[in-house]
């Protein structure tokens, strides 16, 4: 699915699906942002799986957001009622660290490795095949897009290590 | 492809597609760097979604639009 193409569908699904979303939650005491928020994530699980498994449910697309975001807000209440529970919040300071970490390493690829970021994203998130990341990339064929996508697993993956590990001694 | 690429389609062939694991001692520590990788390539596809439906979001929805669509969803949170 190129750009042009998903901004269509999330369009769509603004239109279809989010005006549900919002009542359900709303009606559960969320609010506009936490609605926005959660929609915006059941999109995110909807279109991972249109990508992964090529399955299309357009005639019930709406539905199937539905679900999705649902079974997300029953998960964030869940959580919310965890974090209230609990006395020691060492478990989410670690969890927060870790997404600071991830957030921070990723925010220094796409500054020092962007390219290679982009092509990796075109192959393993939205699945794009080696003749069209080719043709993409000014790539001369399959074959040589192949073997960029090896090296580009390398080279990120030295970059992800190399920071990782910078970071752990940072935060001890 | 050199070595350290063919390494690299072995490691893959074995965290995505359940092909044996690879076993010489380096391979260990790639493994782990390299399903790190995936994950963070992963995280990247989905800051970048979220970017997109923000621009969507805003264009159906943002300050100073008062569409039918808006007025609808925020009547729900009165």
């Amino acid at each position: 699915m190129n750009a042009a193409e998903r901004e269509q569908l999330f369009k769509r699904l603004y239109v279809e699906a989010f005006p549900g979303v919002a009542r359900y939650i709303a009606r559960r005491g969320g609010t506009f942002e936490a609605a926005t928020d959660i929609f915006q994530d059941a999109v995110i699980v909807y279109y991972e799986q249109l990508t992964g498994k090529g399955v299309s449910n357009k005639g019930r697309e709406e539905a199937y957001v539905f679900g999705i975001a649902r079974h997300l807000w029953s998960r964030h209440l869940r959580q919310q009622q965890k974090e209230a529970s609990l006395g020691d919040v060492a478990p989410y300071e670690a969890k927060e660290q870790s997404q600071k970490e991830q957030h921070n390493i990723l925010h220094y690829i796409s500054e020092t490795g962007k390219r290679c970021l982009d092509l990796l994203h075109a192959f393993y998130y939205d699945k794009k095949n080696m003749k069209d990341i080719a043709t993409e990339f000014g790539l001369s064929g399959e074959r040589s897009a192949t073997v960029q996508k090896y090296k580009c697993l390398e080279k990120v993956r030295d970059m992800v290590k190399e920071k990782a590990l910078v970071y752990e001694d940072f935060a001890g | 492809m050199r070595t350290s690429l063919v390494e690299i389609e072995q490691i893959e062939e074995h965290l995505l597609n359940g092909a044996p694991m690879p076993t010489a001692p380096q391979d260990v520590d790639g493994m782990y760097w390299q399903a790190r990788t995936y994950q963070l390539v992963n995280a990247y596809g989905r800051h970048q979604l979220k970017s997109e439906l923000q621009t969507v979001h805003n264009q159906l929805l943002g300050e100073g639009k008062w569409s039918r669509l808006k007025r609808r969803i925020l009547r729900y949170f009165r």
